[in-house]
């Protein structure tokens, strides 16, 4: 072995690496799932990731049947977040309606409401909202505070109350990076993270359970190669599928979807290869422990889902508890979505995309490492 | 007494105990591989436990800098107000330049800049408006802070003055309640819709693995030559699956409640009906792709893409499904998951609501029964 001139081993490296690369392509479905399915994802779960709350379905009870609900109904219709406006008899009727999810929040008008802001005496509108959707319906509840209170200084504007309080300093905001808050300007760079982990963990996943199920393991060890050689000739499609889509996603984001690329693309290209390499040294690990095709399926789910919810993708990391966040600080796709975040929203400057590429960079490094290790114990 | 073997006792069944054998052979070969435990037990809580403790839309104290440029007694007011808010953990800097780079960094989420002049434009009547600046790279934790930036203004004005004898009450105000999840806590709304993840992962994936294996190893032609109709060995092999996904269903409804301490209004049987029907929907939406692609690998790309990722994504779980553009909205209607997880959320924290739960289980129903129709055709026409 040791005699082997270097090119003739590179060579039988790359004729691996092809093989490999074959045996997964050579299926048709396998060549569409690998690559059509990323872009459909990219644009069917890109669009969908959205905290925003639009078209709401509204209810509302008018005890009233004064100018206040004239008010109210005029500002809820003509606004673009309403999609509905349902009236109810009653308070119990309008209940029921959020029990059955037919609107999420309701106004309820008391009696002689009308009257008492008439007379300056002030009132209060009830607003009833769907618990069950926390987040939805926070914000719109914060929604209905503001279209209520500007209900209230119109109708007292001819006189009584608030026309005597002095102007009060308002709040001047600036959303920094994503001017108008566009969600997608949020969720197109972090998809790169989430669709290459999915990708990537689960083809590796399955390139040496594969053979082990198959039989024909022994003959993998059999190669005149060395058993990190063989490994890094496994993960060849996994790696270079992951690449080919992430690269693509890059390319697309900008000019599909309009989200600008401030900082530098050649940074973001080394981070995504290292990510990359993280992701199949992981997958590669799970696939070394397990004995079939299924354990090392279950392997991989166990280990891509913590890695898609400690990312920071599905709900901020910020709101995670302290003792998670040593794996979030381990976690390869949070550095990748920061990384990718900051590259295309915030010009991240080459110190800090560094600070989350060493990270990443041991976790390849740590995973192969225990991959090979795995793979040598359990070859007798 | 012997131990029960149950692969030898499928010797002795007579060939119309055909199904019956098939159905403990496939139990046992589910049995004696290890990963099945932590199928059934180990997934669930890891899972339930992500989501309970990892997975939170609730904004507590979003790390803020804050500049103040004035300096009067009336600045410094507003600049406490801040500091005791619990929405803001807020870091105090005489400039506004490092904060800048600590927001580049993500050290705080947003800057909140009192100018010069603040106190005298209030003592003179013509006030100086306060500047918020957020990092717009999170839009919710942004949107969140100068909601609560707003607000605290508001309050902070309405407050001072009322010190001073005016009253400006606002001539109308809204008073909020939410029903079934008072507290507001998103772990309410997470975790009932995590069991429905955990649902879909069983029922899809671990189906997408059966039929494509037998035909992958080459004993599908063992098992279709048995004397069993196509219908009855498809049941046979998804009934231990249905078992173990109910067995799953269970674990994680005593985790939502015992862990997590989320309340269970409804009654068991409502919570049987939805996960059942539920379960006949993705066991059949599994079995579909393992019969028709017939390649594991192939399989379980087609399961991910088709079964998890839709089920957290399009299921309305962590995203309003009537925020998203049309055309996906249209998507979602065929998402199994989309028609559990109103049904469990409601479940568990408002109780039986029949009109709602009825149409759903119908709905997944017959998902399931347009899903096992297809499997019978795509393996029948094999054999001829």
């Amino acid at each position: 072995m040791g005699q082997t001139p270097r090119w003739s081993r590179l060579g039988r490296l790359a004729a691996l690496a092809m093989k490999e690369l074959k045996v997964v392509l050579l299926d048709q479905r396998a060549r569409v799932t690998l690559i059509a399915s990323p872009i459909i994802q990219l644009a069917l779960f890109g669009f969908a990731t959205t905290l925003e709350v639009k078209s709401i379905e509204l209810g509302l009870v008018d005890r009233d049947g004064g100018r206040v609900a004239e008010q109210l109904v005029a500002a809820l219709d003509g606004s673009p977040n309403v999609r509905r406006l349902v009236l109810y008899p009653s308070e119990a009727a309008l209940g029921d309606g959020i029990a059955q999810r037919e609107i999420i929040a309701g106004l309820i008008l008391p009696q002689r409401l009308s009257a008492d802001i008439a007379a300056g005496r002030g009132g209060e509108v009830q607003a009833l909202l769907d618990g069950r959707r926390s987040n939805a319906s926070q914000i719109v509840g914060g929604y209905l505070d503001t279209v209520v209170t500007r209900a209230g200084a119109t109708l007292s504007s001819s006189g009584q109350l608030g026309a005597r309080a002095p102007p009060a300093p308002q709040v001047l905001v600036r959303h920094w990076y994503n001017p108008n808050l566009d969600y997608l300007w949020f969720t197109m760079p972090s998809m790169i993270a989430v669709i290459t982990a999915v990708l990537v963990l689960s083809v590796s996943a399955q390139s040496v359970a594969r053979e082990r199920e198959f039989g024909t393991y022994d003959e993998l060890m059999i190669l005149p190669l060395h058993p990190w050689e063989i490994l890094l000739g496994k993960v060849a499609p996994a790696f270079l599928a992951g690449l080919a889509n992430a690269l693509l996603f890059v390319a697309m984001i900008p000019t599909l979807y309009g989200v600008p690329l401030t900082g530098s693309a050649a940074l973001l290209l080394v981070a995504i290869v290292v990510y990359t390499m993280s992701l199949v040294g992981t997958g590669l690990m799970i696939s070394c422990l397990a004995s079939n095709q299924q354990q090392a399926f279950l392997g991989m789910f166990f280990v891509t889902v913590p890695l898609i919810l400690l990312s920071g993708y599905a709900s901020p990391v910020d709101n995670m508890p302290g003792w998670l966040q040593p794996l979030v600080a381990i976690n390869p796709s949070h550095h990748m979505i920061v990384i990718s975040e900051g590259i295309f929203l915030k010009d991240l400057p080459p110190g800090l995309v560094f600070g989350h590429l060493w990270p990443m960079a041991a976790a390849a490094i740590t995973t192969f490492a225990a991959a090979l290790l795995v793979f040598r114990a359990r070859r007798e | 007494m012997r131990r029960f073997d149950p692969l030898s006792g499928a010797r002795f069944f007579p060939p119309r105990g055909g199904a019956l054998a098939i159905l403990i052979k496939e139990w046992a070969q589910i049995w004696r591989d290890p990963s099945t435990i932590g199928l059934v037990v180990v997934l669930p809580l890891l899972l339930m436990f992500l989501f309970g403790s990892a997975v939170s839309l609730d904004t507590t104290a979003t790390r803020t800098g804050l500049v103040d440029r004035d300096r009067s007694a009336a600045s410094r007011d507003l600049a406490a107000a801040f500091s005791q808010n619990r929405y803001f953990a807020v870091t105090e800097m005489g400039e506004v330049a490092p904060l800048r780079q600590a927001l580049l960094e993500d050290r705080v989420r947003g800057i909140v800049v009192i100018p010069e002049g603040f106190g005298a434009g209030l003592a003179s009547g013509a006030p100086r408006d306060i500047q918020v600046i957020t990092d717009g790279s999170q839009p919710n934790t942004a949107a969140f802070l100068s909601g609560h930036a707003r607000g605290l203004l508001a309050q902070w004005s309405a407050a001072r003055l009322g010190e001073r004898g005016s009253d400006v009450r606002a001539p109308l105000t809204l008073n909020q309640r939410y029903r079934y999840n008072p507290g507001l806590q998103s772990r309410y709304t997470l975790v009932p819709g995590a069991i429905a993840i955990v649902m879909a992962m069983i029922g899809t994936m671990l189906t997408a693995l059966i039929m494509a294996r037998e035909y992958e190893r080459g004993t599908m032609e063992g098992l279709l030559a048995s004397p069993v109709s196509i219908a009855a060995l498809v049941a046979a092999k998804v009934l231990p699956y249905f078992i173990l996904g109910l067995a799953s269903t269970a674990v994680c409804v005593g985790v939502a409640v015992f862990a997590y301490g989320v309340p269970f209004q409804g009654s068991l049987p409502a919570l049987f009906l939805i996960s059942s029907t539920f379960l006949a929907a993705v066991l059949g939406q599994g079995l579909l792709i393992s019969a028709a692609t017939r390649s594991q690998f192939v399989s379980t790309q087609f399961a991910l893409l088709s079964g998890f990722m839709p089920s957290l994504l399009l299921s309305g779980f962590l995203f309003e499904i009537d925020s998203m553009p049309l055309p996906i909205q249209y998507i979602s209607y065929i998402v199994p998951a989309r028609y559990l997880i109103p049904s469990l959320q409601s479940v568990f924290l408002v109780g039986d609501i029949w009109p709602m739960f009825l149409p759903n289980a119908a709905i997944m129903l017959g998902f399931g029964a347009f899903f096992f129709y297809r499997v019978t055709r795509s393996i029948g026409r094999t054999i001829a």
